[in-house]
């Protein structure tokens, strides 16, 4: 085995080991919360690196002997709504008057740089002969990375919410606008059931679409959590399913675009979920549509190669710069020309976490002003029975 | 409820929903053209249509929402056309006062709306 301890720092044997309280401002100086003795006058008799560091200072030598007033005063000191802190509630004040170990979660804003650090603050009473021999020990611990860390999330909550709240509201406009439509025709001629017949299939099928988006947002949900997604895989033709969702997909959209779908075999067979994998359809075939002129055509192709199963979705709409190919998979992403168009970005990335988690990839050739071309290919058998995503798996690009 | 229908113009992308705005409207009487984006609903406009509300969905491929709303305020013939915003938009209260719109209607609401902005907007 070699020496660990490198020879030039090892300690002489001869020598006495120090004592301990020879080492304690060393100690103290290798620990990373913020560490100040201050006694009743409000001078400052010990501080560490860290505590300097936190105040700003240079050095802890030039924070000995100071004021702590006058080095607090360096700073806003604000509470957890950014009001400003009450003096008489710091802990340090606390712990003088009496209360047992008080702590609080400070938030330091330079006065000059405007920049907020978060300390949890806490502080203890060092009793002294007499009351003037008091002292305060107060430890610093910067949270500042994570009460970032916590707003972001809650952040990206927050716009998963809203958009998800924004889109299940055009389909749910769409189930209540067309069960009032009904209610009123039946009111006035009441014999047409034919009419009745036809809202209450438009009802079922906006249900259907909300019921897609509430799917997916659970996956997405499930899948930037990093937990299972529940498939349920079973024997698909991959040519009828591309089939089947072609044609609910032209029938949705006017005829405004001209579909066409051509495959290599009768059939593709694979072990997939048919569910989600028809929503992965569903939003690709879905942009194409968005993205593209009323009028243009998109084709649809499937194919089988080594094992796979592929789909390649051909549009001649606005196009993808190189620059945004991957990030189109980010959640929340919307490249610079997609503004306008309904949609909210979740979309592709929920679909190619439903790919990869098939074992499977899904690919993007385009450019800007020259139409988009998808493709997705498929093991043919997926061998995804405890299907487990990371969440640096759905983000990473 | 016939006899006092007003001209109408509501501009939204998705079909189911422009099916039961125009069939909410024209059952209350009203006169209803539809249009899928801002350019088709410039047209309309262009063409003869002399609606005195604009029902107005924000996003929609081509000319969006925003777009066509800008467009009518630079343009004498609809500059005093009231809008309407129809949209799913969280903040939807924001976007029509930054639209200058008339009103707005968050989705998805009570039919009975369409009638009763039009009454108000129309009457104006």
């Amino acid at each position: 085995m070699p020496d660990l301890i490198d020879a030039a720092q090892a300690p002489e044997p001869t020598q006495q080991p120090q004592s301990i309280e020879a080492l304690l401002p060393a100690i103290f100086d290798a620990v990373a919360d913020g560490v100040t003795v201050i006694d009743r006058q409000g001078t400052v008799r010990f501080a560490n690196e860290a505590a300097a560091q936190v105040m700003g200072m240079p050095s802890a030598s030039v924070v000995v002997g100071e004021s702590f007033a006058a080095l607090a005063d360096a700073f806003e000191l604000l509470d957890d709504d950014g009001e400003p802190f009450d003096q008489a509630k710091l802990p340090t004040r606390r712990a003088l008057d009496g209360e047992h170990e008080p702590e609080a979660v400070v938030r330091f804003r330079d006065r000059d740089s405007k920049k907020d650090r978060w300390s949890l603050v806490r502080a203890r009473l060092l009793k002294g002969e007499t009351r003037d021999l008091d002292l305060v020990v107060t430890s610093f611990q910067d949270i500042t990375k994570l009460v970032v860390e916590a707003q972001d999330a809650v952040r990206v909550r927050d716009e998963f919410m809203a958009i998800a709240s924004h889109d299940m509201r055009t389909p749910l406009a769409a189930v209540r606008g067309y069960a009032q439509l009904a209610r009123r025709h039946l009111a006035t001629t009441p014999n047409d059931l034919a009419a009745i017949d036809r809202w209450l299939g438009d009802i079922d099928e906006s249900a259907g679409r909300l019921t897609g988006l509430v799917s997916e947002f659970m996956d997405i949900s499930l899948l930037q959590g990093g937990n299972p997604v529940p498939m349920q895989l079973q024997r698909v033709d991959l040519v009828e399913l591309v089939t089947e969702h072609v044609r609910d997909q032209q029938g949705s959209v006017d005829q405004s675009h001209v579909f066409s779908v051509s495959s290599d075999a009768a059939e593709i067979v694979g072990y997939w979920d048919p569910g989600r994998l028809g929503r992965v359809i569903d939003n690709v075939l879905g942009n194409a549509v968005k993205f593209s002129p009323a009028g243009s055509s998109i084709e649809v192709r499937t194919w089988s190669q080594d094992g796979y199963g592929c789909v390649a979705i051909v549009d001649e709409g606005i196009g993808i710069a190189e620059r945004d190919h991957q990030l189109i998979f980010s959640p929340m992403f919307r490249a610079s020309n997609a503004r306008g168009v309904q949609g909210t970005g979740l979309g592709l990335a929920g679909s190619r976490g439903i790919v990869m988690l098939l074992g499977g990839e899904i690919t993007v050739q385009s450019r800007l002003g020259e139409g988009s071309t998808f493709t997705i290919r498929l093991p043919l058998n997926s061998t995804t029975t405890s299907v487990r995503a990371s969440g640096a798996d759905l983000h990473s690009a | 409820m016939e006899g006092d229908g007003h001209q109408v113009l509501v501009v939204e992308d998705d079909p189911a929903l422009r099916e039961i705005y125009a069939g909410a409207l024209r059952g209350y009487g009203h006169d209803v053209r539809t249009a899928a984006d801002g350019s088709a609903a410039l047209d309309t406009l262009r063409n003869g249509w002399e609606p005195c509300v604009v029902f107005l969905d924000l996003r929609m491929p081509g000319m969006d929402g925003w777009e066509l709303s800008r467009r009518l305020r630079e343009d004498e013939r609809w500059k005093s056309l009231p809008v309407v915003v129809v949209a799913a938009h969280f903040r939807i209260d924001q976007e029509a006062a930054e639209l200058g719109a008339a009103a707005w209607l968050q989705k998805p609401f009570d039919l009975a709306r369409l009638d009763e902005e039009t009454r108000a907007q129309c009457q104006t």
